[in-house]
């Protein structure tokens, strides 16, 4: 009893202080919430220079640098390094509201830069538009992401300088738009760095939405050639990267040592930059986009597109199949669009269910030669073309079609359709003869079917300017990739 | 069981006190703070548009400044262009609301059941599962349209979107107030999907059951606001799900055929279903509507 009634003194005493004659009462929470609001408000309209944000709304993007320039009006101005859409976010004034429900919360409340990097993705990306205010360190001020659930990120808004958007690097980021115009569409831009003066290039992969590259690998030379004939080093090295002014800055600098060089690149400044690159096939024009600039330490550079790509050393024996309609013409159309009942494949061969790759492995059939391609019917026939044996140099795959041609019918000794043959070699021809052939592991593309509430389907969806594709599902895996040029 | 006795009795007394010192410290307030700001500020060009022609007309608050509490804490959106909000209002105005103005009874009949909320939102709406939710309402107090980004009516993908969401969520409010017609359920008895799996049929395949579209199959209250929505904007509804094919030689065309009867008594419940619960003729509606339409395409 004793202990209970000290206890309840010790409390009672300390409600007492806590509510003592020299403290007056607080406001309602309703006065200190508008107060609240009103003084942050306040100190975002503050600085004549508004605020400059370095943005990295996940731990795997890049830096988006970001100006922003609050009014009393609940509008802001907001200035960033981002080129897409036309340069729509370069510029553009949107209202924002400062509210409060987990605490003291700045929401950017119409579209703006900060949604679209939201909605990459689907929405997945991992970017933010509310931010909950945390208070201040120095001149900064604080916040941090309302809608993460893990690996929540930070907002530092320092004071802006009068001429802070001559950092931006926007320039660079729209001409570096232009490559991803040019490949396989898979959402990385493959492109070849050549360090002019020490004749080495380096291949990588650019996530450009993101802001993430992927350091695949170096050799010597500077053609594909080259390239294949020399050695090589796989380097396989991702970081993030940001713009400043005219200049590409990795996160992380990659290091490695090829003909007897030591190489470590950090950064690049690019300046020139023209229409006039190579062309991914030896038959095209050469006008596609080509940088050039200095990589600090390394000399003259060359930024251009490439077809060469470490992600296809994986293509290794297996067997490769893939719904025929993912074979395309060179304007895009499908060679069997079953709906339309269009192309030369559907055409020929009416009831084709797919196209497969074997490559180097054998079928329960052991008639169907090891090395071969053709295609499945949707009885289970099989129409199949053998081809020589090939080497795989980096991604860049040799086919040597010969005039050998299996057949499995279904039931077994059933007769062939007239004109299987025929028509067998002349679309094979059609996708095979003359082409640089170039593998990738390309991941399937999620495709949203659109509806009241229908889930998530799976498509494989190619594209190409190029003369056929062929996207190749691998059991198990994202998929593979084929380009005939 | 003493000693637990006491530390109980301790945690009690503290919990007393300090209710009362809260109390004691916040004598005169009120504590249901709001905690979400959603009031409208009509210094700007597009709230005073939205209240004059919106708000005071119909009753209607337009919201497309972003408040998370428009969607759930699973789903991911975001709101509309400051750009494009006069030009989707336009075209609610144009497709959704004049062709009310236009028929007989529609001015009465839209403003006493409109909901009182409309939200607008950027994209559509990415839902934790991997699923799209292209527009909701709820209750008849709230109907959200997504996609405003995007707004186009001339193109027809974007407009039929738009389209077949409000004419589809509006006629929610019908049956929610008034029920469903009489011996609705009874028209397609065996019809209707399983929970969840309306997505595994095709249209041809919702059309032989008596449905206008797989999703109708979902529920007769999907079914009837499907019909409705499938009624007022396609301006090939006749052909496609009222007219039977002719010269039938498959079982497939005739249970088509069939799917198209079952349409057919189930728009005739509907329509007397509107005449008798609002007054309103349907297809006036849909005559307007299409006149619209038209104009546009």
């Amino acid at each position: 009893m004793n202990r209970n009634f000290s206890f309840l003194v010790l409390i009672m005493s300390w409600l007492m202080w806590g509510c003592g004659d020299d403290e007056p009462n607080l406001a309602p929470p309703s006065e200190r919430v508008a107060a609240a609001k009103q003084e942050l408000q306040d100190k975002l309209v503050a600085p004549p220079n508004g605020w400059k944000v370095e943005y990295k709304p996940t731990d795997d993007s890049g830096v988006f640098f970001i100006l922003l320039d609050f009014d009393e009006d609940g509008t802001v101005n907001i200035q960033s390094d981002i080129p897409a859409n036309d340069g729509e976010f370069r510029n553009q004034t949107i209202t924002y509201r400062i509210d409060n429900s987990l605490g003291l919360e700045l929401v950017f409340e119409t579209f703006g830069v900060f949604h679209y990097l939201f909605e990459l993705n689907q929405s997945t990306f991992g970017a933010e538009f509310e931010f909950i205010y945390t208070g201040m360190e120095g001149d900064n001020l604080l916040f941090k992401s309302k809608t993460d659930v893990s690996d929540v990120s930070t907002l530092i808004f320092e004071l802006a300088g009068a001429n802070d958007d001559d950092l931006f690097g926007v320039e660079i980021a729209q001409n570096l738009e232009t490559f991803s115009e040019i490949g396989l569409n898979d959402g990385s831009t493959r492109q070849q760095l050549i360090l002019s003066d020490r004749n080495i290039s380096i291949f990588w992969s650019l996530d450009l939405e993101k802001r993430n590259i992927n350091i695949e690998f170096a050799g010597i030379g500077k053609t594909a050639d080259e390239i294949i004939t020399n050695q090589i080093v796989l380097i396989d090295h991702s970081t993030s990267y940001s713009f400043e002014g005219d200049a590409l800055v990795l996160a992380e600098d990659v290091s490695f040592i090829l003909n007897g060089f030591s190489n470590d690149i950090a950064a690049i400044t690019l300046g020139q930059f023209e229409s006039t690159g190579p062309s991914l096939c030896n038959t095209g024009p050469s006008n596609n986009p080509i940088f050039t600039g200095q990589s600090p330490g390394l000399g003259n550079i060359t930024i251009q597109n490439t077809v060469l790509s470490s992600s296809g050393l994986g293509f290794t024996p297996d067997v490769y199949t893939v719904d025929s309609f993912f074979i395309f013409d060179e304007e895009g159309n499908s060679l069997a669009d079953d709906e339309e009942g269009t192309g030369i494949i559907i055409e020929n061969f009416p009831g084709v269910s797919g196209f497969a790759f074997l490559y180097g492995v054998e079928l329960n059939d052991p008639a169907i030669p090891i090395y071969s391609l053709g295609f499945i019917m949707n009885n289970g026939d099989l129409y199949f073309r053998e081809f020589l044996p090939s080497v795989t140099d980096i991604n860049r795959v040799s086919i040597n079609l010969l005039d050998k041609y299996f057949y499995r019918t279904v039931p077994e000794g059933s007769p062939i359709p007239d004109g299987t043959e025929e028509a067998l070699r002349i679309i094979t021809d059609l996708m095979f003869v003359g082409s640089e052939i170039y593998a990738y592991d390309f991941p399937a593309n999620g495709l949203e079917i659109l509806d009241y509430s229908i889930p998530a389907m799976n498509s494989n969806s190619f594209w190409s300017n190029r003369k056929v594709i062929i996207g190749i599902k691998k059991p198990g895996r994202p998929g593979f990739f084929i380009s005939c040029s | 069981m003493k000693i637990f006795g006491i530390r109980m009795s301790s945690i009690r007394i503290a919990a007393f006190g300090l209710t009362i010192g809260l109390f004691s410290c916040y004598p005169d307030e009120n504590i249901n703070v709001p905690v979400q700001q959603t009031e409208v500020n009509l210094e700007s060009e597009i709230d005073q548009f939205i209240d004059e022609n919106f708000t005071q007309k119909y009753g209607m608050a337009i919201r497309y400044r972003f408040v998370d509490r428009f969607i759930a804490p699973t789903q991911r959106v975001t709101p509309p262009r400051l750009e494009s909000v006069r030009p989707m209002l336009d075209f609610i105005e144009d497709f959704w609301i004049e062709p009310y103005m236009d028929i007989e009874g529609g001015i009465k009949f839209f403003k006493e059941h409109v909901p009182a909320e409309i939200v607008l939102l950027g994209g559509l709406i990415f839902n934790g599962d991997g699923t799209v939710t292209l527009g909701t309402a709820d209750a008849g107090a709230q109907i959200t349209f997504t996609n405003v980004n995007s707004v186009d009516p001339s193109d027809e993908d974007w407009r039929t979107l738009q389209l077949q969401t409000v004419y589809h969520e509006f006629a929610h409010i019908i049956h929610q107030r008034y029920k469903l017609p009489g011996s609705f359920e009874t028209i397609s008895p065996i019809g209707y999907t399983s929970s969840g799996s309306w997505f595994t049929l095709n249209d041809e395949e919702a059309l032989e059951r008596g449905f206008t579209s797989p999703y109708g199959t979902s529920s007769p209250n999907e079914d009837f606001a499907e019909l409705v929505s499938f009624f007022l904007f396609d301006p090939d509804f006749e052909s496609n799900f009222m007219e039977d094919e002719t010269d039938c030689d498959t079982q497939e065309c005739e249970n088509r055929n069939e799917g198209r009867e079952r349409i057919r008594q189930k728009l005739t419940a509907i329509s007397q279903h509107y005449k008798k619960v609002v007054d309103i003729d349907l297809s006036e509606v849909r005559e307007a509507i299409q006149t619209r339409l038209k104009a546009v395409q």
